[in-house]
């Protein structure tokens, strides 16, 4: 595969991804919006699931620790956007430090199990602490603001959004070259063989997670000045299988996946509304089929596209 | 003082005494080799010195330190790489990224550094990429290097781990059945690279192997292991001749006949 | 009072204790842990009471059908879903069981609707009096229930080839293939026997709690510690694991706060996990090389 055809169709996609909102409606804007804040959370469960061969079905509690972090320094301390945003994004990376550790201990259906009741626990709190997260009024979230200036709309915001997804993935690209980032896959691959090469599991495992949490707390934060307005009903177990759901589907090992993921997650409501109640059920369904014949997710149908089409190419000349 | 020092060590899992009162010495640039009937826990104790077991009597001692409280991935650092019975690979990556993943722990690359692909990260990865290649060549393992290791014939799959375990530069290698599955000349070229690497490169090797001729060919001294005791120790001849050995392989009347 | 709280809690333990059942006997056979175990029970039974109301058939002969019926949600599942992920690397299945939770739980709603609705129960109303406490007669049966299926369970994987075909499969799927153990009927034997305690289970529970398509959820969390505090691969184990927090639960909720006793099946499972994951009964198993 050529490295040129390759840059050409990143050239491509990142041409798209800007272009895309011109003549769409405020509509549009906020769902592309949408799009970028859960390609965020993609991204982190490719480094968590798809690099490190963790498993988590409680991401939605860092996504609120995010969310209500940022929000609540805004609001009540009065720190500027990016600062809350940023805050956002350490506070749930502190939380996942701590989620690692049963992580260190046991894998699978456990690890499953443990970061669902981490979920559920943020989730009971938030709703318990009223006088946090403003119980039944929710907590209002002022319009994100760079450097003075407010954006009124959406349009302005996805473009901050897109940056900040472009600039994710850049330092996911990095992480996955790096020497950390690919101890961690060697680890997956077989533990006994990467610790026996000195490489420490617990360390990685830990980074993995941080790193992981870190992103979803920024996504969220992000999420709460788009949509102006936090209920602790919003970040629920559904949230969490939601997430892993478009992560699975979209492509855990890939970048390109992690947006195809999150388009998948922003645009699947709009397309269901006519079965609103069955849109549960259908990502189940299509989380078992993907699964099934297409572990890779669904970049990896394009990229078989890309090979068959290649190979003819060849073929001819 | 040895390099290696195995001291009355002793481990049993539930009940199953796998180790028992084990003592026995590793010289510094030594081949010893480490033979005995199946189940007589010889991966057992090379799983001890690796620290994946600790054991529950007795001293391991390696370069005068003792291995109790290390753990398994500390003892790279320390200089003892080892290989895998059944072969532990990186199945899903290719040749060169399973030697360079041996030789990662060295680099201590800043984490953030890495994340922003700064340039003195960027270097360190060129160099151990470099120093990966070298690797291979010396390994003769160049002309596979982008190949994944789950393709490869079984053969070349154990080189790759061996040449995995050399990316750390170890001071004793543990060979676990380096000459396993393969055939008369593949097991001569085997017991030419252990001699070779001890002769050029001074290491120190402890190996289990079952193919006699690679242990009769290559090893200084031997060890003979029967159902967690050591039953013999000597010279490759001596050793070969010992009663007690030969009772343990064939049985009684071999013994006395 | 204390007695009250205990013995209430042995009966709520016991509800936990069906469903952990169901998750030990699957991951026993199988190696795979079932997270949609509670909500295909909570589907069996509303498939129950569609048989109760639409059908019009009576109680009694609805109650023979439960185990039938779960059985062959059971086997359906599993034939549809499973099957292919046998070869697959454990995190695959496991995220099958997740979309599966998925599906059961949302289609029961999509389904039924989400009001709650109220299940016949077998037994009178009345409570009776247990050494001093007073336990519903519906939660007695449950216990009974409990232990019966724990004690057949116990000798079918003791005793009979099926069970003993069944370990080895989990154990070691090629290994036992090779030794002539249809391990894919074992999965679905196991599937379908699995499912069809959980419908049971379900349909002893519905009469205490109401039907409605969240019934299953906080049990199967709190089935899912017992079994890991049990160990989870004992059957007995799992039935006392579940018990211990039936009766910690309720002396939590009474003495220490009411808002936080589900989480505080997670305190249970986060700190079995980080010092005992072998649980109270089981030995710790490493890997060989």
């Amino acid at each position: 595969m050529s490295l040129d055809i390759r840059r050409i169709g990143v050239a491509l996609v990142l041409l798209i991804l800007v272009g895309l909102p011109f003549g769409l409606g405020n509509y549009g804007y906020y769902i592309l919006a949408t799009i970028m804040i859960y390609s965020i959370v993609s991204l982190s469960l490719n480094v968590l699931i798809g690099m490190g061969g963790q498993i988590s079905i409680g991401h939605a509690g860092f996504w609120a620790l995010g969310a209500y972090a940022s929000a609540l320094s805004v609001v009540k301390l009065g720190f500027p956007f990016l600062l809350g945003v940023t805050l956002g994004g350490i506070v749930a990376a502190l939380f996942g430090a701590l989620v690692a550790l049963p992580a260190l201990r046991v894998q699978g259906h456990y690890l499953a199990i443990a970061t669902l009741g981490f979920a559920l626990f943020i989730q009971q709190v938030l709703f318990e602490w009223e006088w946090l997260t403003g119980g039944r009024q929710g907590l209002f979230v002022p319009r994100p603001a760079l450097f003075g200036v407010e954006l009124q709309s959406d349009f302005s915001y996805y473009y901050v959004l897109l940056a900040t997804f472009l600039l994710l993935a850049w330092i996911t690209g990095n992480f996955a070259k790096s020497h950390t980032g690919r101890s961690l896959m060697a680890l997956r691959m077989s533990t006994i063989a990467a610790e026996s090469c000195g490489i420490a599991r617990a360390r990685h495992i830990i980074i993995a997670f941080v790193m992981s949490a870190f992103f979803t707390g920024i996504s969220g934060a992000l999420y709460g000045h788009l949509l102006g307005h936090l209920s602790t009903e919003t970040f629920s177990l559904a949230v969490s299988l939601s997430f892993l759901t478009m992560a699975v589907i979209g492509g855990l090992h890939s970048r390109a996946g992690a947006l195809l993921g999150g388009a998948y997650l922003a645009l699947a409501p709009e397309i269901l509304r006519e079965f609103k109640d069955a849109q549960m059920v259908i990502y189940g369904i299509t989380l078992i089929l993907c699964v099934q014949f297409l572990p890779g997710g669904l970049i990896s149908l394009v990229e078989k596209i890309e090979r068959a089409v290649w190979r003819t190419s060849d073929g001819a000349s | 003082m040895a390099l290696l020092e195995i001291s009355k060590v002793s481990l049993s899992f539930s009940g199953l005494r796998a180790l028992i009162d084990l003592s026995f010495d590793v010289a510094e640039r030594g081949i010893v080799g480490l033979i005995g009937p199946n189940g007589a826990g010889k991966s057992t104790l090379l799983n001890c010195i690796s620290c994946l077991y600790r054991p529950e009597n007795g001293q391991i001692r390696f370069d005068g330190r003792d291995l109790a409280d290390c753990k398994s991935h500390q003892v790279a650092a320390l200089g003892i790489r080892r290989t895998f019975q059944n072969l532990e690979l990186f199945r899903e990556a290719s040749v060169r990224e399973n030697v360079t993943l041996g030789l990662v722990y060295r680099y201590k690359l800043p984490l953030l550094g890495e994340l922003f692909d700064l340039p003195w990260s960027r270097a360190m990865q060129r160099a151990a990429e470099d120093e990966a290649n070298r690797i291979l060549k010396s390994c003769e393992l160049s002309e596979v290097a982008n190949i994944r290791v789950s393709e490869l014939p079984y053969g070349l799959q154990k080189s790759v781990e061996l040449a995995r375990a050399l990316a750390g530069h170890p001071k004793l290698l543990l060979l676990d059945e380096p000459a396993a599955g393969m055939n008369p000349e593949e097991s001569r070229r085997v017991a030419k690279t252990v001699r070779r690497l001890r002769d050029e490169d001074g290491i120190t090797v402890l190996l289990i192997e079952h193919d006699m001729r690679v242990v009769m060919t290559v090893c200084d001294r031997v060890v003979v292991l029967d159902h967690g005791e050591k039953i013999s120790e000597g010279s490759p001849a001596e050793v070969r001749r010992a009663p007690a050995v030969i009772k343990a392989y064939l049985g009684d009347e071999a013994a006395h006949a | 009072m204390i007695s009250q709280l205990v013995a209430s809690g042995l009966a709520l333990g016991s509800i936990y204790a069906l469903l952990a059942l169901s998750l030990v006997l699957i991951n026993k056979a199988t190696d795979v842990v079932n997270f949609a175990q509670g909500e295909m029970a909570m589907f069996g039974t509303f498939v129950c009471f569609a048989l109760l109301t639409k059908v019009g058939l009576p109680l009694i002969v609805v109650l023979i059908l439960a185990a039938p019926v779960g059985a062959l949600l059971g086997m359906a599942t599993e034939r549809v879903t499973m099957v292919r992920l046998q070869a697959a690397p454990q995190l695959n299945a496991l995220i099958a069981t997740i979309g599966l939770w998925m599906i059961f739980h949302h289609a029961a709603g999509w389904i039924w609707g989400y009001d709650p609705v109220s299940f016949p129960s077998l037994f009178s109303p009345d409570p009776v009096d247990v050494l001093g406490a007073r336990i519903a007669q519906n939660s007695l049966g449950i216990i009974a229930v409990s232990l019966l299926v724990v004690m057949l369970l116990y000798l079918l994987f003791e005793y009979t080839r099926t069970g003993i075909a069944m370990r080895a499969a989990s154990m070691n799927r090629r290994a036992a293939q090779l030794m002539g153990v249809n391990v894919g009927r074992v999965s679905l034997i196991a599937w379908g026997l699995a499912t069809a305690i959980s419908v049971v289970a379900g349909f002893l529970i519905a009469p205490l709690t109401f039907l409605d398509f969240e019934m299953m959820f906080a049990v199967l969390l709190k089935a899912f510690a017992g079994a890991i505090l049990g160990g989870f691969n004992s059957l007995p184990g799992a039935v006392v694991g579940c018990l211990v927090i039936g009766v910690f639960e309720n002396l939590f909720a009474a003495y220490v706060s009411t808002a936080f006793k589900d989480t505080f099946a997670f305190g249970i499972i986060i700190l079995v996990l980080m010092f005992r994951p072998q649980g109270l009964f089981t030995r710790r198993i490493a890997k060989k090389v």
